[in-house]
């Protein structure tokens, strides 16, 4: 108790820094999902695999720091929440990944799963700006809506491009599988960072 | 020797008041996961203590007024709302050493058959005032506490540092007005009889509250704050301040009074600020019950030994 009444906020800000480095990552996990789509160059579904392994490395780091004692009790939870919703975007942008190396996109697809894949970077990208807001205090509202607004344009076109996918050809089970389930999980990131947003939006509240 | 033997009933009575009086401390802030329970009973422990050496003979006299005792109706008195009070901790219910020991005391004299209501109107009078007192401040204390501690920090950093010590020094008045207030309840008695002078007095009720603290607090601890208002930090750091000023403001007047009615009267004001849909009534008549058992109880163990003690 004493160690923490005099310290300099040390763990604190140890446990900002890397929840910042782990959006980081997630950031260019996502520009990495959107550079192997547009040039199919496979060095970038290595770098996206080594992302996430570092970023399990930083998610155990971050959250031995916090149960040493860092922030109160009372919101520990919330933070321990939004580090795992990271860690489970970061895995899906994994998954996601991989199975963009077996499944073939017609141009059309391929357009469609670029611009969410481009979205979902832009949605990062804004997480991290609310994150930094979330941390000097100031009002996450408009971060939270932009980030809400993105999530919206992206169920619209994953509506629009659901209603197609039937008309597509595939050759057998195991593609069609494939290709649903990357749809699936590019549309799912936006799902994930979208309750990221929320769960911050929460603790900013109840610190209120 | 023959006449210390009649002080473990008062060293009872402390301990299970610092049992169950002092979740209304640090209850909030370790139900709503401000503090971690270890830390709160160690700090409770020092400053009840500090709190019944430097002002605890404050609420000696009130006592005083109610009866004069013997040794061994002292004895009796602490015994029956030691009890009482185990008895109601064990329920889990915030009760009020205060109105035990007043009951216990109105017992003692209605068997012999003179008991003096008049004198009991000052204290009741308080008693009544306590959880309005604790709502008020709570209503009163809430906005210039949030200009100065939410408003004006922002970071997240420096806020989560405020709360902590906010948590820690309003936790540290509430235990400290807890013990300047209560230990008149614990060994006051022995002052009536003439058994221990004023200042070993507060000495060994400061000590025995404290045990009380240390060794069997937990379960009432969770009851408070999180089954009457789930509460934030700064709701939890300003309703325990409500409690600690309210119980120091009667120490003055030279009161006890019951930390559970001042405590809940700040949840509740807190509540009402809030929204007064949150607030629990289902677990807020439940501790009423208690308040209402406790004297009654306590009255009747009282009475009851030396009818049985006349018979032998």
């Amino acid at each position: 108790m004493f160690k923490r009444l005099f310290s300099s906020e040390k763990h604190e800000r140890v446990v900002l820094q890397e929840m910042r480095k782990h959006l980081e990552l997630l950031e260019r996990a996502s520009q990495c999902l959107v550079n192997f789509l547009k040039t199919s160059d496979r060095t970038f579904l290595d770098e996206i695999c080594e992302i996430e392994r570092e970023g399990d490395i930083v998610r155990r780091d971050i959250l031995s720091v916090l149960y040493k004692g860092a922030f109160l009790p009372y919101i520990r939870p919330s933070l321990y929440r939004f580090i795992e919703l990271v860690d489970e975007t970061l895995d899906l942008v994994e998954d996601a990944a991989r199975l963009l190396e077996f499944v073939s996109l017609s141009q059309p697809l391929q357009d469609d799963a670029f611009q969410i894949a481009i979205l979902n970077t832009e949605m990062v990208q804004m997480l991290i700006i609310a994150f930094d807001s979330f941390v000097e205090g100031d009002d996450l509202k408009e971060k939270i809506l932009a980030i809400r607004l993105y999530e919206k344009r992206i169920d619209d076109l994953y509506h629009d491009l659901f209603s197609r996918l039937f008309d597509i050809p595939v050759e057998n089970f195991w593609q069609g599988r494939g290709l649903a389930d990357f749809l699936s999980f590019l549309v799912k990131i936006s799902d994930l960072v979208e309750d990221t947003a929320d769960v911050l939006s929460l603790i900013h509240l109840s610190l209120s | 020797m023959a006449k210390e033997w009649l002080l473990s009933s008062g060293l009872l009575m402390g301990w299970s008041l610092g049992a169950n009086d002092s979740a209304n401390i640090f209850g909030t802030g370790v139900a709503s996961g401000l503090i971690r329970y270890r830390t709160a009973i160690f700090i409770t422990a020092i400053f009840v203590m500090l709190g019944a050496v430097i002002e605890g003979d404050k609420c000696l006299s009130s006592l005083k007024s109610l009866s004069t005792l013997s040794y061994l109706e002292a004895f009796v008195a602490l015994l029956a709302s030691a009890l009482t009070m185990i008895f109601l901790t064990f329920l889990a219910l915030p009760a009020s050493t205060s109105q035990a020991i007043v009951g216990a005391l109105m017992g003692i004299a209605m068997y012999h058959g003179s008991p003096d209501f008049s004198a009991l109107s000052k204290i009741v009078t308080c008693w009544v005032l306590t959880p309005i007192g604790g709502v008020l401040c709570s209503v009163i204390l809430y906005k210039p506490l949030r200009l100065l501690l939410v408003d004006r920090v922002k970071s997240l950093v420096a806020r989560n540092r405020l709360f902590f010590i906010g948590i820690l020094a309003t936790g540290s008045y509430g235990a400290y007005s807890l013990g300047a207030n209560n230990v008149a309840n614990v060994t006051g008695v022995y002052v009536v009889s003439g058994l221990l002078s004023p200042k070993l007095a507060v000495a060994l009720g400061g000590l025995s509250i404290a045990l009380g603290v240390l060794t069997y607090s937990r379960k009432t601890m969770m009851t408070v704050g999180k089954s009457i208002v789930p509460l934030d930090p700064f709701s939890a750091l300003l309703a325990v301040l409500s409690e600690a000023t309210v119980l120091h403001v009667f120490t003055q007047i030279g009161v006890p009074v019951s930390s559970s009615q001042a405590i809940v009267g700040g949840v509740i004001g807190v509540g009402i600020i809030r929204d007064f849909r949150t607030v629990n009534f289902r677990i807020f008549s439940k501790i009423i019950a208690g308040w209402v058992i406790t004297p009654i109880v306590s009255g009747i163990l009282a009475w009851g030994f030396f009818v049985v003690y006349s018979i032998f």
